[in-house]
């Protein structure tokens, strides 16, 4: 859905770029930011503009999804202000940026703990990076629940797993493979949806399906699971105190992308973002706020 | 005659003639432009990868093309396009033409009507909202059933005949009303019943007409694209049963082009996916021309 | 005097309001060609077309006692496909089914009789075409499209696929009025040579040809039957002043 308002609206941001990195002469007129990129984040950002908009008034941020790598691409063609990844840039897509004339500048916006959903009635209750990748990797040989150690009937006596994930140009899906399936690791099929709430709403009414999402996610049918690195650790809950100590094993920064370091309205908008004030918003939406110490977390 | 003469001056009407024909011959031009325009667009874009890749796209069943290195296969792609089409088509033609056929030759005037109202209605509906229904309606459904993925390539089939049966009911229907009525009259006079008129007389009279509405329809199926993305579960792989999800060319390019940035491997990759889809549509569509062209020449 | 094979007695047909019929009353003898004659709209069609069924239109209301070749038409109970393979009719254009010469033939065959072997349906195909006079000039081509026929060819199939059903009556709608003269000559020397097997009734507009192949002739006008006779006896010495005037050339 993110998709097709994205195709719609690439067609406008190119006519309503005024200037918001410098030129401030007119004080009451509005200025619009464009923000794009990752589907996890958009629901973020939506709700820190709206909080921002309190503060400031003249500063409208458009918010498009469409998946990391839009924003990026988007950065990269110079048709946005911000872009939001839940990925760090790569380098090739730093390389054809500088090619460009761009210089993307990261900022850490918050962090997202990654969750693996399975249906409610599922008895898992924790999962470890091996079975993961037993079940997801190409190589995997986990076809069935029994296949992992789980007592599942899906109707008919089946228990064949149902493995749902993300679209192959999302940050999530980058993030899930570098971190389960090593950089060299390649899925094995899975049903390929395009925003986390939609890998929810399949497993939530598929019984013997497994997923993995963004963490600020809900579906009366599904439960996530609690994740272990290796089979002997122990678990721990996708929840933010456990992301922001670096305990939970699926945790990863959020970045906004900016042409140069930020200034004018975005600096604004970004420094206003990491400040304590936005820290509830942060929180409500889902995600874990920054520390204000100003050292980083470890895991991500 | 005279004050006719003087009201509309014979240079006053031309110079109208002029511009009238020259905005209809614009239009005209116009279109072979865009069309040429698009053709271009999309060559040009994806040819080169197309040319390139064509071996390695054709044997590999696996579509991955943001890992490194990337695999561009295509066949799981092929494969569950023609398996929804396939499908579908084994809903939407039998369904289709007998309502074509009951529209035609046994509804009454004003069931007709009523009826024809429904069916345009159903053009009517948007390719997301057939999407929606296969996630909100069919998704359980098929859950119900026996399936353990409500997402998958019957829900997308079923969803694609839905949005087919419009076109092949009214295009079956003008095949059928264009068979002379001379030929149901000899039918009935020689004892037909109304049934055996149809199955043995109608029937191979409109053939080439029937062919054409199937045809037309295997073409629309082929290009669909939101409601497949939304109701087949968007798995690449080779399907083994209806209950399997499966991924579509076009829900590819749909769910990727977003994304892809412009002007690298995996943006000229889904142009690729274009040129053949093009290709496919434009076979499908010719050989239903020079089926129509054949009815007509005979 | 043998029973007649149509038996007609106060026939009246309304299409919505008006009155196509208007008690019509007439007997058809066994194997005699009669035919009907009569102004544009005088209902001589509309006659024929009764004998086998041909007006079950919910806009059409018949009233009046009908019997042909043993069913009774005006019934609702009476098989009307049954009566159609008995009472077989040919139309005014030539209506050859979009089959191959072979298949039209065998039409009312395989509707009837599908049972029917092989080898009986091919001769049931020879002995059709050669009731016809059909059968030399198409004997090497059965499998081709029946429109590859010329017009009085075409007209000779429609008449041919009717004889494998062994009819009892022929009922012809103005049957030459698409043909030329040579065609028309050709019909109506096979309707000649069809005497005597089959009963036949003719619907013309050409008042010389019903004079040439008919043996009894009936003038219609506005619905009503005016004039019944022999055909010699109806051109040269009408009873009716109607009738008389019409032959004269004063209507139509």
């Amino acid at each position: 859905m993110t998709r097709v308002l994205f195709l719609s609206l690439l067609a406008t941001t190119a006519c309503s770029r005024p200037d918001k990195n410098g030129g401030e002469a007119d004080a009451s007129r509005p200025v619009v930011l464009q923000a794009k990129g990752s589907d996890t984040m958009v629901n973020l950002i939506q709700r820190l503009s709206e909080e921002y908009a309190k503060v400031s008034p003249r500063t409208v941020v458009a918010v498009t999804g469409g998946g990391s790598g839009t924003g990026i691409k988007a950065i990269i063609d110079g048709t946005t202000d911000m872009a939001a990844s839940s990925r760090a840039m790569k380098d090739e897509e730093k390389a054809q940026a500088e090619g460009k004339g761009i210089h993307p500048v990261e900022t850490t916006i918050a962090f997202d703990g990654l969750s693996i959903y399975v249906h409610k009635d599922n008895p898992m209750t924790q999962v470890d990076f091996d079975t993961l990748k037993l079940i997801f990797g190409s190589e995997g040989t986990a076809a069935h629940w029994k296949d992992v150690g789980v007592t599942m009937d899906c109707g008919n006596g089946d228990d064949a797993i149902v493995k749902v994930g993300r679209q192959n140009n999302s940050g999530t899906y980058e993030y899930f493979k570098e971190h389960v399936l090593g950089t060299e690791g390649k899925f094995t099929s899975t049903m390929d949806q395009s925003g986390t709430q939609q890998v929810l709403d399949v497993v939530g009414t598929t019984k013997c399906a497994i997923g993995y999402g963004g963490m600020g996610y809900s579906n009366p049918g599904a439960k996530h699971l609690c994740l272990a690195k290796g089979k002997t650790d122990a678990c721990v809950e996708p929840i933010e105190q456990n992301v922001l100590s670096g305990n939970y094993p699926f945790s990863r920064a959020l970045f906004i992308y900016t042409n140069g370091a930020p200034s004018g309205a975005v600096k604004e908008f970004l420094d206003w973002s990491l400040s304590a004030a936005a820290d509830k918003v942060v929180a409500e939406a889902g995600f874990v706020p920054t520390p204000k110490s100003g050292a980083a977390p470890a895991g991500g | 005659m005279a004050e006719i003469a003087r009201r509309r001056p014979p240079s006053y009407t031309r110079h109208v003639e002029f511009v009238i024909e020259g905005l209809i011959r614009l239009c005209g031009v116009s279109a072979i432009i865009f069309i040429l325009a698009i053709f271009v667009f999309i060559g040009k874009e994806g040819i080169g990868f197309l040319l390139r890749n064509v071996l390695p796209m054709l044997v590999s069943i696996d579509w991955s093309p943001t890992a490194e290195p990337p695999v561009y296969g295509i066949l799981a792609l092929v494969v569950g396009t023609l398996w929804c089409v396939g499908l579908s088509l084994c809903f939407s033609v039998p369904v289709g033409l007998a309502s074509a056929v009951y529209l035609s030759e046994f509804a009454s005037d004003r069931a007709r009507e009523s009826l024809k109202v429904v069916v345009e209605l159903l053009a009517a509906i948007p390719s997301v909202v057939w999407g929606f229904i296969g996630v909100m309606i069919l998704n359980p459904l098929l859950q119900k059933l026996g399936a353990q993925v409500g997402l998958n390539g019957l829900n997308g089939a079923i969803v694609l005949a839905l949005m087919t049966l419009p076109l092949l009911v009214s295009l079956g229907e003008d095949a059928l009303r264009a068979v002379p009525e001379s030929y149901r009259q000899a039918a009935i006079a020689m004892g037909a019943t109304r049934w055996e008129m149809v199955w043995r007389v109608l029937m191979p009279a409109a053939q080439r007409g029937l062919l054409v509405a199937v045809l037309l329809g295997v073409g629309r199926c082929i290009g669909e694209t939101m409601a497949v993305l939304m109701a087949t579960g968007h798995a690449v792989r080779i399907p083994t049963s209806i209950y399997d999800p499966v991924r579509t060319l076009t829900a590819t390019i749909a769910a990727e082009l977003g994304e892809a940035v412009r002007g690298g491997e995996h943006y000229q990759s889904l142009f690729a996916l274009g040129i053949l889809l093009f290709a496919v549509t434009f076979v499908v569509n010719f050989i239903a021309d020079r089926t129509l062209r054949g009815r007509r020449a005979s | 005097m043998s029973e007649p094979i149509i038996r007609c007695r106060g026939l009246s047909l309304w299409y919505g309001s008006f009155r196509a019929l208007d008690r019509v009353s007439l007997d058809v003898k066994p194997g005699e060609i009669l035919s009907l004659i009569g102004p544009s709209g005088c209902g001589k069609s509309t006659l024929i077309r009764c004998f086998n069924r041909m007006n079950d239109y919910p806009y059409v209301r018949i009233e009046g006692d009908l019997q042909v070749a043993g069913y009774d038409v005006t019934s609702r109970q009476t098989d009307a496909l049954a009566l159609r393979r008995d009472a077989g009719m040919v139309f005014q254009r030539p209506n050859p089914l979009p089959l191959s010469i072979r298949d039209n033939v065998l039409f009312g065959v395989r509707l009837h009789a599908p049972r029917t072997p092989r080898s009986v349906q091919d001769g049931l195909v020879e002995n059709s075409l050669r009731a016809v006079m059909l059968w030399d000039q198409v004997k090497d081509r059965l499998d081709h499209d029946a429109e590859t026929l010329s017009l009085e060819g075409r007209q000779k199939l429609c008449i041919a696929r009717l004889l494998p059903l062994k009819p009892k009556v022929l009922l012809m709608d103005e049957p030459c009025s698409a043909l030329d003269p040579d065609g028309i000559g050709a019909v109506e020397e096979l309707m000649g040579s069809l005497r005597g097997a089959f009963t036949q009734v003719i619907v013309t507009h050409n008042m010389q040809q019903a004079r040439r192949i008919s043996d009894r002739c009936v003038f219609m006008l506005m619905g009503e039957l005016v004039e019944l006779g022999p055909t010699a006896q109806l051109f040269t010495k009408p009873v009716d002043e109607r009738t008389a005037r019409y032959i004269e050339g004063r209507y139509g």
